[in-house]
């Protein structure tokens, strides 16, 4: 899966799981801040990505993986990692 | 006429050891920054109980800098919990110095009636229901009386009842609003220093006036999260039932308060989690049922406490989170229970934890046991009822072995890898649920 259509597949779990249009929402915006995320809303939305995409962010990073741009980087790596 | 409303509710750590362990931990003080956050409630009442050709302005204490001015009213009304409680008469006495009349109120003056008289020109105990429509008349009569006695009873049924000002923090930054359910608990624990100090018995709003007030406050705010400013809102189960599929079509975030039986009911548990409740506040105050004898008179925590874990377990598995509190330096605790609730904590994946110290609010059950007893360390402490500062001779140890304790258990409890571990454990039953 390349980088482009990872960006396509988490924008549509995104939206699907926070009930918003992530469209007008830049690569490299914060997540947090643009959805006004709360701290378990933050969770839940990375636990959607971890199910989706069958990953597992590093426990202490958690707090790291802010905007879309990092979401798809680790994607793009796990996935590599994988094969 | 113009009247002022200000509200102080900050509370803050006062032991310079504690203050520095919220500085490193941050999840440590997380809850009061919430608490100190919320909008007013009670001064929100007030003005909706004010009659209509009265002007009303409503403050909150970071409003106020001590160093400006102050803003005059004809008359001002200011309510405070314990911790701030003394600021609040600080600003009462420079208000009446200015010339302005001062009504004091909220859950401290209402318990320490005779003190807060001693800053005001009236007080109000109990809710404003009841009290404030005939104060207010009074003062236009120029005729204001030393005391107000609000309804203890009835107070969510016409025409007592009146749907509060929400209108008033229009444009304010709040990222909670809250609506109260209810006022009272029936467990009537003796340290409790709530709303149930103000009722003669637990009394619950109709869920139509729920629902009103809910759009009302959430329409104040861009992005709105719920607090349920109750003290415990699911102990009618066949209301909360009721409530959730109420609230399930406003499609909020939301937040409350309530007791471990609330794991009683699966179809309840099951509303809740379609509501959008994402967490539940739970006092667990002790992981061992030996240790919560009398905290309630009819030992009800104490019945519960074995099956604590399995009950988390339960809510916590249909992804509404549990904030788990536990009172330290309970009659039954030996330097022993740090570890103990160490371990308690661990084993039940709880989300988020909240520790505190037992604290004798003045004028609760606790507060008279304990003076009795000669145990208070001083006899007036106000400033240090934060829910952190010990301010008693504990049963089982000594003053330094609970500070001690405390600072070992925070420290043990807020820090990062703990607090990965429990985010961990919510995403994987998030992840189950999917």
């Amino acid at each position: 899966m390349n980088a482009t259509t990872i960006e396509q597949e988490l924008r549509q779990a995104l939206t699907e799981a926070c009930q918003k249009e992530l469209v007008p929402i830049g690569l490299e915006d914060d997540l947090v801040h643009e959805l006004e995320l709360d701290s378990m809303a933050s969770l839940r939305l990375l636990a959607v990505v971890e199910k989706r995409f069958d990953i597992r962010f590093p426990d202490h990073l958690l707090g790291e993986y802010r905007t879309l741009q990092k979401l798809v980087d680790f994607i793009s790596t796990a996935q590599e990692e994988a094969l | 006429m113009k009247i002022g409303l200000i509200a102080m509710s900050g509370i803050r750590v006062r032991t310079p050891e504690l203050a520095e362990l919220g500085v490193t931990l941050p999840q440590f003080v997380n809850r009061g920054k919430v608490i100190a956050s919320l909008p007013s409630l009670g001064l929100l009442t007030v003005a909706a109980l004010t009659p209509d050709d009265v002007e009303v302005v409503y403050r909150e204490i970071q409003d106020v800098n001590p160093e400006d001015e102050l803003e005059l009213f004809d008359l001002v009304g200011i309510s405070s919990f314990s911790a701030q409680i003394d600021e609040a008469y600080g600003l009462a006495d420079r208000y009446r110095a200015a010339g302005v009349p001062v009504v004091l109120g909220g859950l401290h003056v209402s318990l320490m009636p005779d003190e807060a008289s001693q800053h005001a020109d009236a007080v109000v105990l109990n809710g404003a229901e009841g009290a404030w429509p005939s104060l207010v008349e009074d003062f236009r009569r120029g005729d204001l009386q030393p005391r107000y006695e609000g309804l203890r009873s009835g107070v969510f049924k016409p025409p007592s009842y009146v749907h509060p000002r929400f209108d008033l923090l229009r444009g304010r930054p709040y990222n909670r609003v809250t609506v109260q359910t209810s006022r009272g608990c029936p467990l009537n624990c003796e340290f409790c220093a709530a709303s149930l100090r103000i009722t003669s018995a637990f009394q619950q709003k109709p869920i139509e006036f729920v629902i009103a007030e809910i759009k009302a406050a959430v329409s104040v705010t861009d992005q709105p999260f719920l607090e349920l400013a109750d003290d415990n809102t699911f102990i009618n189960k066949k209301w909360g039932r009721e409530f959730l599929r109420a609230i399930t079509p406003l499609g909020l975030n939301w937040f409350t308060e309530t007791d471990i039986s609330v794991a009683d009911d699966d179809e309840l548990l099951d509303l809740l989690a379609e509501s959008g409740c994402r967490q539940i506040l739970i006092g667990l105050e002790s992981p061992s049922g030996s240790d919560l004898g009398q905290v309630d008179p009819r030992n009800w925590k104490q019945s519960r406490s074995d099956r604590y874990l399995e009950a988390i377990d339960k809510i916590q598995s249909r992804g509404v989170s549990v904030n788990g509190c536990f009172i330290l330096g309970l009659d039954g605790h030996t330097p022993d229970i740090f570890e103990e609730v160490s371990a308690f904590v661990e084993r039940s994946g709880l989300l988020e934890v909240q520790l505190t110290v037992m604290t004798p609010f003045p004028g609760t059950p606790l507060y008279h046991r304990l003076h009795g007893e000669r145990r208070l360390l001083q006899e007036r402490y106000w400033d240090r009822c934060t829910l952190f500062d010990v301010n008693y001779k504990p049963k089982g140890m000594s003053v330094d072995e609970l500070e001690v304790g405390l600072r070992w258990l925070f420290a043990q409890t807020y820090n990062e890898e703990q607090f990965n571990k429990r985010k961990r454990n919510y995403m994987e039953i998030v992840k189950a649920r999917l």
